[in-house]
């Protein structure tokens, strides 16, 4: 039974986690992230099965986090209200060329990223752009300006 | 032949691109709802029962897991209630109590412990007043390799006699 509990437990830990870490962070993985995943991911699974060696102890651990899962995205589909709190809000960043600063500060993104992210989308100025969102999986898209190439 | 090879690409296309009937996946779901739901019932262990039998001169409970997985730690809890005084109150663990499993420690420490030629185990604690208790706990933990069903009865003695006889069985899952 703690097996499940705990689980569960993590589960909702690990998803408050990442909803207050924010979503650029977690988009773009740079070597240390990688590391901290890692050993999150070490320390989470000391966690939930202790001593546990056992396949049955991994199937009830997988199976929990497989059930919140689906139900998170079940809740997510048929409860549009609950879609901003499970999945977050994109996040208007640009609007007309103009730079939203108090988004850009609740995010914590800086000009420099938005405009690196714009030269990958082929956008060499800011000023081409009528919108850029930060979308809830922690990408910027960008919609050019009509007449912008 | 352009034409005919094109349909049969689009109705191949078409084929991959139609999802399946969705009962296997609602089925396999339903599979793991039953499996998370029987683990949070403790068909899997690992919380605590009791047992316990009585002698004219004594009683023995046990508190135990029946259900166990391997790898896990786990607490054997032996109560001796005395009604007459025992002068050698002995614990005898049956074979389940000892193969595949390490024991970590007793306490209180009993003052003798040895092995019967059955494989089995003796606790021998010092004399035990009448009125009086023994609380005696047994920490063990399971060895990842060890599966299966096993008997885990225990036995009260005084000496040679024997005054009570707790009869449970173990479960290690895989």
């Amino acid at each position: 039974m703690d097996l499940v509990l705990r689980a569960a437990v993590v589960y909702v830990f690990l998803f408050l986690v990442t909803r207050l870490v924010g979503r650029r962070e977690l988009s773009g993985l740079e070597p240390f992230d990688l590391i901290l995943i890692v050993i999150i991911g070490d320390l989470v699974q000391q966690a939930i099965t202790q001593t546990d060696a056992s396949v049955t102890g991994a199937f009830l651990v997988v199976a929990t986090l497989a059930l919140l899962t689906v139900v998170s995205s079940f809740l997510s589909y048929r409860f549009r209200r609950m879609r901003p709190l499970l999945e977050g809000r994109p996040l208007l960043l640009v609007e007309n060329g103009v730079p939203i600063d108090e988004n850009m500060k609740r995010e914590r993104i800086t000009i420099e990223e938005i405009e690196a992210a714009a030269r990958l989308q082929n956008i060499a100025s800011l000023s081409e752009v009528r919108w850029a969102i930060l979308e809830t999986g922690g990408q910027i898209s960008f919609i050019r300006r009509e007449g912008s190439s | 032949m352009s034409d005919g090879g094109g349909q049969l690409d689009l109705r191949h296309l078409l084929r991959e691109l139609t999802p399946g009937p969705g009962w296997p996946r609602w089925a396999f779901l339903l599979a793991l709802l039953g499996l998370v739901a029987a683990g949070l019932a403790g068909v899997f262990g690992q919380s605590p029962e009791t047992t316990a039998a009585s002698g004219p001169r004594a009683s023995l409970q046990v508190q135990a897991p029946e259900r166990l997985r391997g790898g896990l730690y786990y607490q054997g809890r032996f109560v001796v209630q005395a009604r007459e005084r025992l002068q050698r109150p002995t614990i005898v663990l049956d074979r389940g109590w000892l193969e595949q499993m390490s024991i970590n420690s007793i306490v209180p420490q009993p003052e003798q412990e040895r092995s019967t030629r059955d494989g089995r185990l003796e606790l021998v604690w010092g004399p035990l007043a009448a009125g009086a208790r023994l609380v005696a706990y047994v920490y063990f933990q399971v060895n990842p390799t060890n599966v299966g069903a096993k008997s885990q009865d225990a036995e009260l003695r005084d000496g040679a006699a024997t005054i009570a006889r707790v009869q449970r069985d173990l479960l290690v899952f895989p």
